[in-house]
């Protein structure tokens, strides 16, 4: 069985394991993962019970699912990170004061990560089985893209940001406020 | 279908093994891993059921919107 092309055991290990436990740390869990999971053990266990060439079907049907299940995650994962990105872009003085690199590298990842995401986007829309792995490889791609996108900022200047924006505005207002009372007495003090 | 060889994704799982304090070749299912995060949070986990059509339509979304960032960036 491990020398099969649609290998369900490597597929789970390999790219869905490690996918949805990244999800699982962002605190989200997925009811399609453990119900497609399910229904590939049941194949799995019906083709166990099989000799080897009646099992081929129910390893197919058991690949499959894992696919899907992989798709879903992957497609989780991507539009995840990809509205975290576009969260710090959205805000212009975040993306300029949280910045670790250049803002030609700022862009340049950003462009890659886009083009991934949407590459994989475009996959997703064909439903055939094999355009749906492909679409997981894609939208792996696209997350690890958006992820190093968003490493080029520092995480404790993004997570502090609104803080120190506030406490900036309130110390540019307060300037001037004092300045403007300053003002008023010496006004009122020269005209009396 | 081995036409579309993905990136090392560096990230993915790491997290997880530093939260939980396990390999993820020490776990079988996905129910086990969820099971294993919620002891470690002390919490249930927000459980998500997926829709394709607001997923393809928020992806939709999230690229117009990228594009346009992208422009006044």
């Amino acid at each position: 069985m491990t020398d099969r092309e649609n290998n369900p055991y490597k597929f789970y290990r390999e790219i869905v394991e490690p996918m949805y436990a990244e999800l699982l740390r962002q605190g989200i869990k997925l009811e399609s993962v453990t119900e497609k999971n399910t229904k590939a053990l049941n194949a799995l266990a019906r083709a166990d019970s099989k000799d080897s060439q009646n099992a081929q079907s129910d390893y197919e049907i058991a690949f499959w699912f894992i696919v899907d299940a992989g798709f879903d995650v992957a497609q989780k994962i991507a539009v995840n990170l990809s509205s975290q990105a576009n969260e710090i872009l959205s805000d212009k003085e975040k993306t300029k004061w949280c910045a670790r690199a250049p803002k030609e590298k700022v862009t340049e990842e950003y462009k890659n990560a886009l083009k991934a995401f949407e590459a994989a986007t475009e996959k997703a829309t064909i439903s055939t089985p094999s355009e749906r792995e492909a679409a997981v490889y894609l939208f792996k791609e696209a997350a690890t893209a958006y992820k190093v996108w968003i490493d080029l900022f520092d995480p404790e200047l993004l997570e502090d940001f609104k803080y120190f924006h506030l406490k900036n505005a309130v110390r540019i207002h307060g300037v001037g406020f004092i300045v403007g009372v300053l003002a008023s007495v010496t006004a009122a003090f020269i005209m009396m | 279908m081995r036409t579309t060889p993905s990136k090392e994704s560096y990230f993915l799982g790491k997290g997880f093994e530093e939260l939980v304090g396990k390999k993820l070749d020490q776990f079988h299912t996905p129910a086990e891993m969820e099971e294993a995060i919620e002891e470690k949070l002390g919490r249930k986990l927000k459980s998500v059921s997926l829709d394709p059509e607001k997923m393809r339509k928020q992806s939709e979304k999230i690229i117009e919107q990228s594009r346009l960032l992208l422009h006044n960036l």
